[in-house]
């Protein structure tokens, strides 16, 4: 079933901010007035924040060490680190997170209008905004996951490690993107700038080091149900 | 719950990972186990509570018919639920208590997602009432992520039964929930709401749950439980393993009664074994006592307000309302919510910790319009609402969409509203402002108002609604027409504070309705209200001169304890005033303190608003253009760039520094039009065909203007075509390309190829996250890291070429 969920409520984590802008603690000389400006603009965001995401479970049908390959029409994935990564997994999450379109429109604005430094305030509202986004729904699979017995893998996107970024385009065919307003460039790349692919791996939690067996402490004899027998 | 005034007690542990172990599929419905596998159920519930555990929780966590429906079996919701507690049951011991366990419906809720306030509510009603039918003797709402889908659960869960409700949250790391509540917003809004016990399940391990539960033990007097998972799942061999022995977990329940929990169980991956080490750990432990609470609450879906006489004064925005502003009506009417939203994050930036939402527009669908202004509200401002209608359907609509705990503007002493208000503040978790006023008007004297006030509070307390959420308006006449009925409401104030121990509430600018120097009349009369006692004021936060008398009370009535936010507060007006002095051309002439110049340093300090002032200056002692770039401008925006490589400066004062060199361009230019021997090097500057983040790309640009530089700005998914053309027409020394990926860094490669075969031996330099040296390398191209090693590239490049 594919899931998606819109306004979900994002705060602007001003320390993350003043990373992406190239803060560094115990070096950087932060003025009032930048520290004002920053916060002013967090304030502001939310007016051009639209966050949205589209996410989607399937399982897979086959896998060995060397691919990886799921029941939508075939999906499959080689690159080596993604193949070892979702190693032992039984579903994979698909997801898509876009913080849309006005983000990128005010930014380009406050760059023509020679406002530089809140266009480039923005741009890192809009990096850790969109972290937080893919975060949240990563956290939404994952109790899912947990309810069922299963813990998440780290997420994956194509166009890092050795996966190549072509597979975003099997990946936003799979999501239906559109649905949440993203788009793709010949070259793969995603508009609205400030959207996030990535595919996440389910695997079952084992509880080894406590082999607890509700059967032991049962008195009734030769149930059919019972473990371990 | 008597149980819980004198002992710490156990709950049980996991359901769903015993499950699995007990051979559970995924595509498995765990809770038709309650139904084909009874024994296996009873299995678990007794071995925890032989482990002793004092309450034990149903198989029905995703038992409702949203959840069941992924299975196809959303008739089941009544057979599924109720053979949960008869299972329950038979395991339980003579003190067992059996709790219903309801989940979340793994739908997502308005806004999130499509799911409705009324559909889900119906959803939960359903499981609830199952569960209490079926002799439950609590009902347990957890793992909620969504504030609001617990509200509705709460809501529905309470109205389905009465019976008590523990409510649990699921917090990340960061301590918030999924959708950013804190630990003392959860606690304040779900204690309005009336669970019995409060708390945090699931999530990760003990150690991250110890300061949540102090954190809500700070600001309720609500039982709280805390029900933590096994530890951090861990991967082990390709196995994912819950850490937590039992021992290890055992050791948290000393912290987590001092932090004030009432309940200590287990969540996912925890099994009996842990549950008899944390009863026997628990078993020797004293709770600790519950701090008293003397001031009110209010709440937003993230943060919470606090009332009362120990907290610097906080004030509601009165400007979300139409009356007698047509502009802000016509919008309304025309369903436009952009003005409201103007207004809401005006009055938060303005220092209002609370907005009245008013939205009462003849013909109109008040209701729809609340809701849509609320949804809009919220997503921009974090601050509770006062919903301001006399109309109970309008209220509903408001109460329903406000995520957090809102105050009902108003109730009155008239029997129709108490009748139909007060339970929709009951039921809804909300604060509610009383006016002194009663079917025959506003009484005269402050007695008189008292009784008023009497009936309300009094009613009220009745209907549950706690006295620290009984806001009391005194009602403030016009000092134009009923001068001497000004001083009774103060007086009202003051009898109300002693006699009722309430909140008070005032819109004070009322008073100066038709009188001149108005703002001097309210911040007055503002000024012996809260002398008085007054609590809460409505107001304008536009007028400095209440928010500044505001402050100042705070200190004289001894509410902002060593005047420290006095001291750190500026006044409005007189920070604008101090800064515009302190910043204000001077003329130095000294040139060896090439430091000390305001040109020097209006580019040092990315100082745009004054820098033309200061080339004014220079230009008007007769200081020529190019002395002043040269001495001064480049000089500055070399140190600038120096700060920036040495990361004393970060980006945001680079580009301040870019803004003000800009200006002061601009201005310099006007003077040099006519001196045509400064020609000025061309660069092409260009995002590649097929790339569109340009962020980059646009800070090199700004940068090289800055330094002289005569710039063409392509955009961002140029053309080779268009790039080559262009650098060739405008006679180019340099094209500077920047592209994000590996897929599309290879065009730069192509713009190389096509300048080789027309001949056209342009430099160029490139730039962006995946290219690097060597790659520029490969294709005969230059690369630079940043901004300000493209200038320095950009130099040496034009040297080159004209020697």
């Amino acid at each position: 079933m594919t899931q998606i969920i819109r306004d979900i409520p994002l705060s602007i984590n001003k320390d993350e901010v003043l990373r992406y802008l190239g803060y560094r603690k115990n070096k950087t000389q932060i003025t009032n007035h930048i520290s004002a400006t920053i916060d002013e603009l967090i304030n502001e965001s939310y007016t051009w924040l639209k966050p949205q995401g589209i996410f989607k479970t399937i399982p897979l049908t086959t896998k060995d060490n060397k691919r990886i390959i799921t029941s939508h029409k075939n999906f499959y994935i080689t690159a080596p680190d993604v193949v070892n990564l979702f190693l032992g997994s039984d579903y994979l999450t698909f997801l898509a997170v876009t913080l849309g379109e006005s983000l990128d429109e005010k930014i380009t604005c406050f760059f023509d209008q020679g406002e530089y430094t809140r266009a480039t305030i923005l741009d890192a509202i809009g990096s850790d905004g969109i972290e937080q986004l893919a975060n949240k729904i990563n956290h939404i699979v994952a109790q899912e996951a947990a309810q069922k017995g299963y813990q998440l893998t780290q997420r994956f996107s194509p166009g890092y490690g050795q996966w190549d970024i072509t597979a975003q385009k099997d990946l936003l065919d799979l999501l239906d993107i559109q649905r949440i307003g993203i788009s793709m460039t010949e070259h793969y790349m995603l508009n609205p700038q400030k959207s996030i692919t990535a595919v996440i791996g389910w695997k079952r939690i084992v509880n080894d080091n406590h082999n607890y067996n509700p059967c032991d402490k049962c008195l009734q004899q030769n149930c059919e149900y019972e473990k371990g027998s | 719950m008597e149980r819980l005034r004198h002992k710490i007690l156990v709950y049980d542990g996991a359901m769903g990972t015993m499950l699995q172990k007990s051979g559970l599929k995924l595509n498995q419905c765990p809770e038709s186990l309650n139904i084909s596998h009874p024994e296996m159920l009873i299995d678990i519930h007794r071995a925890y509570v032989e482990a002793g555990a004092d309450l034990i929780q149903t198989n029905t966590f995703g038992a409702n018919r949203i959840k069941l429906s992924e299975f196809g079996m959303e008739h089941e919701v009544k057979r599924f639920n109720g053979a949960g507690i008869q299972l329950a049951r038979k395991a339980a011991g003579r003190e067992t208590m059996v709790v219903g366990d309801i989940g979340p419906l793994g739908k997502l809720i308005h806004p999130l997602g499509k799911m409705t306030f009324d559909q889900a509510y119906d959803v939960f009603y359903e499981q609830a009432k199952v569960l209490g039918d079926s002799g439950a003797d609590l009902l347990a709402i957890e793992t909620m992520s969504d504030l609001q889908e617990m509200r509705i659960a709460l809501i529905a869960a309470k109205e389905a039964t009465g019976l008590p409700i523990i409510a649990q949250m699921t917090f990340s790391e960061d301590m918030r929930t999924l959708t950013g509540t804190n630990p003392e917003t959860t606690a304040t809004v779900l204690e309005s709401l009336g669970a019995s016990v409060i708390g945090v399940n699931c999530g990760s391990g003990p150690k991250n749950m110890v300061p949540i539960i102090e954190r809500m033990a700070k600001v309720t007097t609500a039982f709280l439980i805390a029900q933590p998972n096994a530890g951090l799942p861990q991967l082990i061999n390709g196995n994912t393993v819950f850490q937590q022995t039992p021992d290890e977990m055992a050791c948290y329940v000393k912290p987590f009664i001092q932090a004030g929990a009432n309940i200590i169980g287990g969540c996912c991956g925890t099994t009996p074994d842990h549950i008899e080490a944390i009863a026997s750990a628990a078993h020797s432990q004293i709770m600790t006592p519950k701090k008293e609470i003397s001031y009110s609450k209010l709440a937003s879906r993230s943060k919470i307000v606090c009332i009362g006489s120990t907290f610097p004064t906080q004030f509601i925005g009165e400007r979300i309302n139409p009356t007698a502003r047509k502009k802000l009506a016509r919008s309304i009417v025309q369903g436009d919510m952009s003005l409201v939203c103007e207004e809401a994050r005006g009055q938060v930036k303005a220092g209002a910790s609370i907005l009245d939402v008013n939205m009462g527009v003849p013909n109109i669908d008040e209701a729809v319009v609340m809701t849509k202004a609320i949804e809009e509200i919220q997503r921009l401002v974090d601050v509770p609402i006062a919903i301001d209608s006399t109309k109970p359907e309008v209220l509903e609509a408001g109460l329903k969409a406000f995520i957090g705990k809102p105050l009902i503007n108003s109730v009155n002493g008239h029997e129709e509203s108490l009748e139909h208000i007060l339970p929709l503040a009951k039921k809804y978790g909300a604060s509610i402002l009383g006016l002194t006023l009663d079917k025959n008007g506003i009484p005269r004297t402050a007695n008189e108002r008292l009784e008023v006030a009497r009936h309300i509070v009094n009613r009220a307390l009745k209907f549950g609604i706690a006295r620290d959420d009984i806001f009391i308006d005194c009602l403030v006449l016009t000092a134009g027409a009923q001068q001497s009925l000004v001083i009774e409401t103060i007086e009202t104030l003051k009898l109300i504070k002693e006699a009722l121990g309430v909140k008070t509430i005032l819109g004070v600018s009322n008073v100066s309705h038709g009188l001149p120097h108005r703002e001097l009349l309210n911040a007055t009369y503002l000024a012996m209200a809260l002398g008085n006692g007054l609590n809460l004021p409505i107001l304008n936060p536009y007028h400095d001169d209440m928010i500044n008398t505001m402050k100042a009370a705070d200190v004289l009535n001894n509410r902002d304890i060593h005047g420290q936010y006095f001291i750190q507060w500026e006044p409005a007006e007189t920070s604008a005033k101090s800064s515009t002095l302190a910043k204000s051309p001077k003329s130095s002439l000294d040139k060896s303190e090439k430091h000390a110049h305001p040109l020097f340093k209006g580019i040092l300090e990315g100082d745009k608003d004054h820098i033309v002032g200061s080339i004014e200056a220079e230009l008007a002692l007769g200081q020529k253009p190019l002395d002043l770039i040269n001495q001064y401008l480049i000089p500055a925006l070399e140190l600038v760039g120096k700060k920036y490589e040495e990361k004393i400066y970060f980006l945001p004062q680079l580009m301040l520094a870019a803004e003000a060199m800009k200006k002061a361009f601009l201005r310099l230019k006007m003077e040099m039009t006519s001196d045509r021997s400064i020609k000025k090097d061309t660069i092409v500057m260009a995002t590649v065909k097929g790339d569109i983040h340009d962020i980059g790309k646009n800070i090199v640009s700004v940068m090289l203007e800055n330094h002289g530089f005569n710039i063409i700005d392509l955009g961002k998914d140029v053309s080779t075509d268009l790039i080559i053309q262009t650098a060739v027409r405008e006679n180019a020394k340099i094209i500077g390309l920047s592209a994000l990926m590996t897929t599309t860094m290879p065009e730069m490669g192509r713009v190389m190829e096509d300048l080789r075969v027309l001949g056209k031996p342009i430099d160029v330099m490139i730039g962006g996250a995946v290219v690097n040296v060597e790659y520029a390398k490969s294709i005969g191209a230059h690369y630079s890291h940043d901004a300000v090693e493209a200038v320095a590239l950009a130099k040496r490049l034009t040297r080159k070429i004209s020697f």
